[in-house]
Order: structure tokens, then C-alpha cells, then sequence
């Protein structure tokens, strides 16, 4: 795996669900049962890892709870 | 300023009788119950009865604290009230108390508009005055109700914040001693804790307080754990050796999110939510009073961090002394 963002995604899901692996179909809430403050913290890690600002309304617009969709952003995004 | 070893000799805390428990909040918001009790960290939130105010609450606390101590109501020399809810827009809220309570008229007072870090700058502002004029005793009072403030939909704000308001006695028998503090501002983030327009008056949109989760979130996870490190060295003191850590309590979430970021051991970190939830400017104290009861140990190492509104932060470490029962 070299791509360093699936490299850091698949760390920041590691450290939510040691079991779990990085996948593009993963969806936060349903896949890795996150719950809204969950999320929250996920999305904060997300901005520290990566060093983006994602707003409220790029969650909704672009699907940000698929780790996909996740992905293509913070590429689009750097 | 002088060397005079000032601290806090006592802490009175008063909590409206109105309860909400979290069966009640999770039947009427729609979250689980687990989830409102283990993450939110809420058990009972505590509402202000439509006729109780701020002004209420403060007397009441400090009606409480005079009733323990003899004497005490003609020998204030301070009042510091802590409120952003007040009665009135003005005048000051600790003129009032000055008045319920029959405290001398050449008594100091003053209000300080501050949310979640009022506590801690109160508590230095009040130490400084102190020392500077010579005062004995000075009371430190915080006070909001933020329930006449919250949207009844917001479920956000709802689930979280109770009212309640405490009186602390600060002297020169304090039990609680205060180190250096450090303070911090970023006023770039004011409107993401905002009344924008309370006149105390209900059912006015714009009189609502408006929380964005997210951004204060943010801000204590990548604050406060770097004031944590910068109090210590302030302090010369290893973090290590902190013996228990009582922040502002948020909410369950931001303690323990805090605590990790830290690498201290999380059961360090005090939580009192799911007795009280988050009082504002009243958690610290409470949780100090709450705390100390359960753990009476001379020379223990507590810090201290209160964060929020504005937004502002302040922390120092505070170190037991005697029978430190407050």
C-alpha cells in the first residue's frame, strides 16, 4: 500500500477497529458502527492526518461516511 | 503583591429541583439511552422552574455557605458573580446578591461575563484583589441558566447542559491552593457559541443558543491537551504527577477525548457528568466539592482547565492542604 491516503485512513480506521480494514465500500456508521460524536472525533482525525477542513455541508454533498467517497475528497482536497 | 498563601477555603454548590433524567431525554429526543448516559456521560439534567432565576440560584448558593458559617455575612470583602445569564442586561447581578443576602455596602462587587473558563479566571481574579487590597474574605459565585436559553428542539444543546450555580470562599484558611495560571483567547471562533440576541424572553428564535459541535470539539482537542503540558511546565511540575485532572466537564465525549490525546491515564480525569451534566461555569467547583469528598489527601496535585464560550480558556493547578474537605 503506498498511497499515503488509503495509508492514513487505513490507520485512523485501525485505530478505531483493530479487526477492520481499509476498503472503500466501508460505510462509518453501518460498517464500523460509529455513532454521531463518533463521527465527530473520526472527522477531527481525518483534518489532523491529512491537513483539511472538511464543513458540515461536504459531509452531506459528498457522502463522507463511505471511506470511498472519504478518500476521493481528501485527494481532491490536496 | 504580598506572599499571603490564599486558597479556597469552601465551595457551596445549589441545583434547581426541576429533573431530567436521561429515560426522559432519550424518549423525547430519540437517542438511545446508552448512548445519552455513556457517551453524552448524562444522567439527570437540572432546569430552572420558569419563575427561578439566575439571581435566585446565586443567593441560594451562597445562602448556603453564610447558613454553615456564622459571622461570615458581615466580613466579605469581595463578590465576584460569574453569569452570561443574567436577569437583567444590566445592572450586574452581584449588586442584587449584595442585596438579598444583607452583605455590608462596603462590600466589592463586580460580575464577569464568562461561560465554561469563568471559574478558573474568577478564582485569579479574585486571589490578585486579594492580595492586593488586603481583603479576607472573598466569595466567587457562578451561576447560568442555560435552560432559558436552549431551543426545546435542539436536542443537541438539550441533552447536555443543566443549571445550577455555587459559592466559593476564598481566604486565608483556604484548603486549596492555586498555582500559576495561564489564560487563552481566539475570538476567530466567537460565533460558534452564540446568543446572538437573549432578552430572557422565550419563544424567540433568536434568543436561542446555537452550539456548533463540531467546531468547539475541535477546539478543545487541540487546545487543551497543549495547555494541559503548558500549565505543568508553568507549574514545574511533571505531568505525570498530577495526581487527578478536573476539566470543565463538557461532556463525556471531550473528557475522555482529551484524556487520550494526553496519554494520562483516563481514569484520572474526573467526571462528574452523569450526576450533574455540564453547569457551565459551575462544573469545576462542583466537581472540586464533589471530588474532594470522596478524597481527602494533603498535597495532592489537581488541575484545573475550564474551556468554552468566546472562545476562552484558563487552567492552573491547585494543591490540597490539611483537611481539605471544601
Amino acid at each position: 500500500m503506498s498511497d499515503t491516503v488509503e495509508v492514513g485512513l487505513a490507520k485512523l480506521i485501525e485505530n478505531i477497529n483493530p479487526n477492520e480494514k481499509y476498503s472503500p465500500d466501508l460505510d462509518l456508521t453501518e460498517d464500523l458502527n460509529l455513532d454521531s460524536l463518533d463521527i465527530i472525533g473520526f472527522l477531527f482525525e481525518v483534518e489532523r492526518e491529512f491537513g483539511i477542513k472538511i464543513s458540515d455541508q461536504d459531509v452531506d454533498s459528498y457522502k463522507l461516511f463511505n471511506i470511498g467517497n472519504l478518500y476521493e475528497y481528501i485527494k481532491n482536497c490536496q | 503583591m504580598s506572599d499571603r498563601k490564599i486558597g479556597i477555603e469552601a465551595i457551596e454548590y445549589y441545583l434547581p429541583s426541576q429533573v431530567t433524567t436521561s429515560d426522559d431525554l432519550a424518549e423525547r429526543y430519540g437517542f438511545d439511552k446508552e448512548f445519552v448516559e455513556k457517551k453524552v456521560g448524562v444522567s439527570n439534567l437540572y432546569t430552572t422552574q420558569s419563575n427561578e432565576t439566575v439571581l435566585d440560584m446565586s443567593v441560594r448558593a451562597l445562602e448556603k455557605m453564610l447558613l454553615a458559617r456564622p459571622g461570615l455575612r458581615e466580613n466579605i470583602d469581595l463578590l465576584v458573580v460569574c453569569t452570561q445569564t443574567s436577569n437583567y442586561q444590566l445592572p450586574q447581578t452581584s449588586s442584587q446578591v449584595q442585596s438579598k443576602c444583607n452583605l455590608p455596602n462596603g462590600i466589592a462587587s463586580f460580575d464577569i461575563s464568562l461561560g465554561c473558563s469563568g471559574f478558573v479566571y474568577g478564582l485569579s481574579i479574585v486571589e490578585s484583589m486579594m492580595k492586593s487590597y488586603g481583603f479576607s474574605n472573598a466569595v466567587l459565585i457562578t451561576a447560568d441558566a442555560y435552560s432559558k436559553i436552549i431551543d426545546e428542539n435542539d436536542r443537541n444543546t438539550k441533552c447536555l447542559f443543566s443549571d445550577a450555580a455555587t459559592a466559593t470562599l476564598i481566604s486565608d484558611n483556604g484548603v486549596l491552593l492555586s498555582g500559576e495560571y495561564i489564560f487563552g483567547t481566539d475570538g476567530d471562533f466567537f460565533d460558534r457559541l452564540i446568543v446572538t440576541n437573549f432578552s430572557g424572553s422565550e419563544g424567540n428564535s433568536d434568543s436561542c443558543l446555537y452550539m456548533d459541535g463540531r467546531a468547539i470539539f475541535n477546539f478543545t482537542v487541540s487546545t487543551i491537551p497543549d495547555e494541559i503540558d503548558k500549565v505543568c511546565a508553568k507549574n514545574k511540575i511533571d505531568k505525570g504527577d498530577i495526581d487527578h485532572f478536573i476539566l470543565h466537564q463538557a461532556s463525556r465525549f471531550v473528557i475522555q477525548s482529551i484524556a487520550k490525546k494526553t496519554g494520562e491515564d483516563k481514569d484520572k480525569f474526573v467526571d462528574y457528568l452523569h450526576k450533574f451534566g455540564n453547569t457551565v461555569s459551575s462544573s469545576i467547583p462542583i466537581a472540586l466539592k464533589e471530588f474532594l469528598l470522596e478524597h481527602n489527601k494533603t498535597g495532592s496535585k489537581l488541575l484545573i482547565s475550564g474551556f468554552g464560550v468566546g472562545l476562552s480558556w484558563a487552567s492552573t493547578i491547585l494543591t490540597t492542604k490539611g483537611e481539605s474537605n471544601v
